[in-house]
């Protein structure tokens, strides 16, 4: 009977807990069953999955945030190499070489954690106009690769102090410099904190919304968040005529490379995550 | 040259790209932004006129802004007791789950809204509270209450709790893994002494997981503030602070006024003030909440 009961207890709560994740999940599954449908189908149905289905929405949706796709994944590919590159580099420096003012250049670049972004939000873009980076894709990749290693050398410090220093000291005896050391044995063996890091960058840029909506000014150069606003305002105020099949095929075109990420890398984001201590 | 000389060399050449571009662009704007507001800029000839406190006096007689207050605070503490405690929820509910399989698969779902850029997930939420085919009036349609049907979002008085209702119930995302990856991390005597003086269940959750899990908690209360203070992102997306003024916030005004109506010196004023607040806020709660 003890056992029975504890078998039911345990039954009820995963019943409850996969309750609560289908709950919040479902409103993803509204755009995965809307983008297929035409617009009839819609109208009797914007609920529940219906056949057949039709691709043509996706075609309609490109064509508006299309170009914005590619710009997120330009500056997306390049404020991840670039923020992960100086992050890890940094987190090796302050772990692994013994220099003078170590502490204040350290103290130095962790304490920008502690200023809300408010602040410099305005002077932001004065910096960016002044730099003559209005309406250039530039402005986010810059902003990003060096707002990167604020953290991230936080997190990439600790790790690379928990590497064994055996594994350095061999490489030592053979004659390999610093930069050698962190590119043949720090890099390799931390790649899931530096993949963590990887997806931060890449999640930032992709729901980045402020900043592009301060710099970018044309829709060639927009980012898929600018793109998205933008095609659904355009299609609002059509009340029972807004084409929300298209709307959902463009969403569903922007999760895509988020889906890919966490494909192949959330289970070094949940290992990341789980190691970095997020608590203060 | 002494070896440690010659190691701080090659530091700071590693170290350069870093120092310099934080300095553009990480420490240059925030310090800027200090200066900036007790300036006015003037768009003829593109000038910067000194205006003292100026800037600052106006904020008390802008009833806009003074309005956007109450709407901020509701907004922020509505979001962090919900940020706070539902993640704890659904962390310990999965941390009770005893097949470890189970667990993991359950950590995998907790990710999958990730996948979702954040501006879809409010849209998609736009497309549940429209007021014509949205889900949540349907749903009221269904059960025979069409006398609670409501435009939520462009209704100014549900406009602010439809905010807050955004992403119910809240159960999934990263705010449980970091629950969790503390839970875990309890050591396993711990729990089972617990166990041995009784402290099962809820009373073990109370006496023994809380305490343990301060140091997040901390952190969500911290980060939840900074960022209840200064998010517009539902403003720029949803509502435009509308209907009239009543989701307005004091960051989304700041923005109005600076990318609206070129009042950048006003608005860096903002921006200082609610910094101020943020980092007073910040310094509060790291002192009254204590981990270990």
């Amino acid at each position: 009977m003890r056992l029975s009961g504890k078998r039911a207890s345990q039954l009820a709560l995963n019943a409850f807990i996969v309750l609560l994740l289908a709950m919040s999940i479902y409103p993803m599954t509204i755009l995965l069953f809307g983008f297929t449908k035409d617009s009839l189908t819609w109208q009797y149905n914007q609920w529940l999955p219906a056949l057949p289905m039709w691709f043509t929405n996706l075609n309609y949706a490109w064509k508006q945030v299309g170009t914005a796709f590619w710009n997120t994944l330009f500056v997306a590919a390049a404020a991840t190499l670039g923020g992960v590159f100086l992050s890890s580099l940094g987190g090796f420096v302050f772990s692994r070489m013994k220099f003078y003012a170590k502490e204040i250049i350290f103290y130095f670049i962790i304490a920008l954690m502690m200023v809300p972004a408010i602040l410099g939000l305005i002077p932001w873009y004065l910096l960016i106009k002044e730099l003559g980076l209005l309406n250039s894709l530039w402005a986010l990749v810059f902003t990003s690769v060096f707002g990167a290693p604020i953290f991230g050398i936080f997190l990439l410090r600790g790790f690379f102090s928990s590497i064994p220093e055996e594994l350095f000291e061999a490489a030592k005896i053979d004659g390999c410099g610093n930069f050698k050391l962190y590119y043949k044995i720090a890099v390799p063996v931390s790649l899931s904190s530096l993949a963590t890091l990887a997806i931060m960058q890449v999640m930032g840029v992709w729901n980045d919304l402020v900043g592009p909506s301060i710099v970018l000014t044309s829709p060639d150069k927009f980012v898929i968040t600018l793109a998205l606003r933008n095609f659904s305002m355009s299609m609002s105020g059509g009340g029972m005529l807004t084409n929300y099949p298209a709307l959902f095929a463009a969403y569903v075109i922007s999760s895509i490379p988020l889906v890919l990420l966490f494909f192949f890398a959330s289970k070094y984001y949940i290992e990341g995550l789980t190691s970095s201590g997020m608590k203060l | 040259m002494s070896r440690k000389m010659r190691e701080s060399l090659q530091a700071y050449f590693f170290l350069s790209p870093i120092v310099i571009g934080l300095l553009i662009f990480a420490y240059y704007p925030p310090l800027r932004g200090l200066i900036t507001a007790f300036f006015e800029w003037i768009p003829a000839g593109d000038q910067w006129k000194f205006v003292g406190f100026d800037n600052f006096a106006r904020m008390l007689t802008d009833e806009v802004l003074i309005a956007s207050v109450p709407n901020m605070i509701l907004l922020m503490f509505g979001g962090l007791l919900i940020g706070v405690t539902v993640p704890f929820i659904m962390a310990e509910l999965i941390f009770f789950v005893r097949s470890e399989k189970l667990k993991y698969y359950y950590r995998v779902m907790l990710l999958l809204p990730l996948v979702v850029p954040g501006v879809v997930g409010m849209l998609v939420w736009n497309f549940i509270y429209d007021p014509n085919i949205g889900l949540i009036n349907s749903l009221l349609d269904a059960v025979g209450l069409e006398q609670l049907k409501h435009a939520w979002l462009s209704d100014s008085s549900t406009v602010l709790f439809a905010l807050l209702f955004m992403g119910f119930p809240w159960a999934a995302g990263i705010g449980p893994l970091i629950y969790l990856s503390g839970l875990m991390n309890i050591p396993t005597e711990v729990i089972d002494s617990a166990r041995l003086d009784g402290a099962t269940g809820l009373k073990r959750v109370l006496q023994v997981d809380i305490p343990m899990v301060t140091g997040q908690i901390k952190f969500f209360v911290v980060t939840g503030m900074i960022g209840g203070l200064q998010q517009f992102g539902q403003q720029l997306v949803l509502t435009g602070g509308g209907p009239g003024y009543s989701s307005m916030v004091p960051g989304y005004h700041m923005y109005v006024q600076a990318f609206t109506y070129n009042h950048f010196g006003y608005a860096s004023a903002i921006g200082l003030v609610l910094f101020a607040v943020a980092f007073g806020l910040t310094i509060v709660s790291m002192k009254f909440i204590k981990s270990e």
